[in-house]
């Protein structure tokens, strides 16, 4: 045997294909390959989405650990690749001593390669387009009822991602009605509202830190709509502080002009600025009324009229068309061979 | 669909992969016979060939395709890496690729469906692996009559 190679020669064998294994080869980004090293490496997912948003089922395949996301893509090599390991050979004649060699058990095509997600992706737009919009109890986008877990399982991305995501959109769960909802902008409104009239009555002070008990009661329990929406409004405008929570002011001044804004446009009409202005006071706690001003708002409105009346920006427009433009961009970019190949051709 | 989760590489790897039920184990208890740098905990390492292995026995239950040596490697000397830019298969009677081993850029996730005593689905990492030994050019012909070449069979095709 070891008449051409030295000592450590191995024999290589190669096992039939019928009896060959199945394995996937993964490129791991240095992140991944550090938390399979860690002391208790985490399960990680594949998730792909429930082709909801028009791409082709495939082409969102992710990679999730529990707050990072990667975009899986197949890339196939020309090379023949084997997967071998450490064999006892078999050996006919007993007084040749049976060595090790190694034995490829497996071929792989191909190798999955995992990119980061872009920062400007997110989870939101998959969300929005699967949960129904909530306007009130009898006013539902109908769809089947599902729980938040099944959601998010057909959402291509982490549950960091997915829950950031969800609080975003404000998104509640109820059981009555079932199932999992984002509200429009009038329901937030009407529960934020309501939520505000009971502090007054309660003489809660939201603006400063509120203990739990006391948060709870500013929810009014008896109101047409679950409480759930209401626990989801108080959940994206308050942090937590040492003893309780209170609202983020600066948050909640923004989040408070998009909702109203939200509410009065409904069904794509403009509203004029006084009217939006006066609304939006009214819904801030007294402390903060004179502080709206549509500074607070920038990026989230246009003005149309000379300024004399408001439309809010819809952020998955605008994602969409910058979307679009860089597609155009890559296009313009394959233009570019275009005459070179006509040329050889 | 659902998510699929992806499990670690099971520590004591040795126990984990002799319960599976699997016809074939991943074997921990064989010599492994390669240089210590490319062995892993479940003795998975990979070779790349550019082109096919054509074996002729299709009868046979295991194919002898050939040798696999490591000329210039030392095992008194583990620092010494030189011996990386060196590697030898022997294919059937006739052929020889020259390669090298290969430090990958990226590490490999050996992934595949899980299996062992739980009944838990879903997929597993069997193991990391971080070189491979790569045949990147035509084989050589060669005139190879060493002791047990008889039942070698295979033949490279570019």
């Amino acid at each position: 045997m070891s008449s051409q190679g030295g000592h450590t020669a191995a024999q290589f064998s190669i096992l039939p294909e019928d009896q060959h294994q199945s394995f996937r080869l993964v490129e791991l980004p240095p992140e991944i390959l550090q938390l399979l090293e860690s002391e208790n490496p985490p399960i990680l997912y594949f998730k792909s989405a429930e082709g909801t948003l028009g791409q082709p089922k495939n082409s969102t395949a992710a990679l999730c650990t529990s707050d990072k996301t990667y975009h899986v893509r197949q890339v196939n090599h020309s090379n023949s690749v084997f997967i071998t390991q450490s064999s006892k050979l078999r050996s006919e004649n007993d007084n040749v001593q049976s060595s090790s060699g190694i034995e490829a058990i497996a071929t792989s095509g191909f190798t999955l390669e995992l990119t980061p997600v872009a920062k400007t992706e997110s989870a939101t737009p998959y969300l929005k387009a699967m949960l129904p919009l909530y306007i009130s109890s009898d006013q539902i986008e109908p769809r089947d009822p599902i729980t938040k877990a099944q959601l998010f399982a057909d959402v291509p991305f982490s549950e960091v991602e997915c829950n950031q995501a969800w609080k975003s959109l404000t998104s509640f769960e109820s059981s009555n009605p079932p199932g999992c909802f984002r509200p429009s902008g009038k329901a937030k409104i009407k529960a934020w509202i309501s939520i505000l009239t009971q502090a007054t009555a309660t003489s809660v002070d939201l603006t400063a830190s509120v203990h739990a008990e006391q948060m709870s009661s500013v929810v009014d329990t008896t109101e047409d709509w679950p409480v759930e929406l209401s626990y989801a409004i108080l959940d994206s405008l308050c942090i937590d502080t040492k003893d309780g929570r209170c609202l983020r002011k600066d948050q909640s001044l923004r989040q408070l002009g998009i909702w109203q804004l939200d509410a009065l446009t409904q069904g794509g009409r403009s509203v004029a600025k006084a009217e939006f202005m006066s609304s939006w006071s009214d819904c801030l706690p007294e402390k903060w009324r004179s502080e709206a001003t549509l500074d607070v708002l920038q990026g989230a409105y246009t003005t149309e009229e000379n300024g004399k009346s408001l439309r809010p920006v819809d952020e998955t427009q605008v994602a969409q068309t910058q979307a679009k433009l860089s597609l155009g961009a890559k296009r313009k970019w394959h233009e570019k061979f275009r005459p070179a190949s006509k040329k050889t051709a | 669909m659902p998510s699929i989760p992806i499990y670690p590489p099971r520590t004591g790897t040795t126990t984990g992969f002799q319960a599976s039920g699997q016809k074939i184990n991943l074997q921990t208890n064989t010599q492994n016979p390669l240089p210590t740098i490319l062995q892993t905990p479940s003795g998975l390492a990979l070779i790349e060939i550019q082109g096919t292995v054509n074996t002729q026995n299709l009868a046979s239950d295991e194919r002898n395709v050939g040798w696999l040596d490591f000329p210039l490697y030392d095992p008194q000397q583990p620092d010494d890496q030189t011996w990386m830019k060196k590697a030898l298969l022997f294919v059937g009677k006739h052929q020889r690729l020259t390669g090298e081993v290969k430090k990958l850029p990226k590490p490999l996730g050996v992934l595949r469906r899980r299996q062992g005593e739980d009944s838990e689905e879903g997929l597993e990492f069997v193991d990391v692996v971080r070189y491979k030994v790569l045949f990147a050019h035509r084989p050589e012909p060669i005139g190879w009559k060493g002791a047990g070449t008889d039942d070698l069979d295979g033949e490279v095709e570019v």
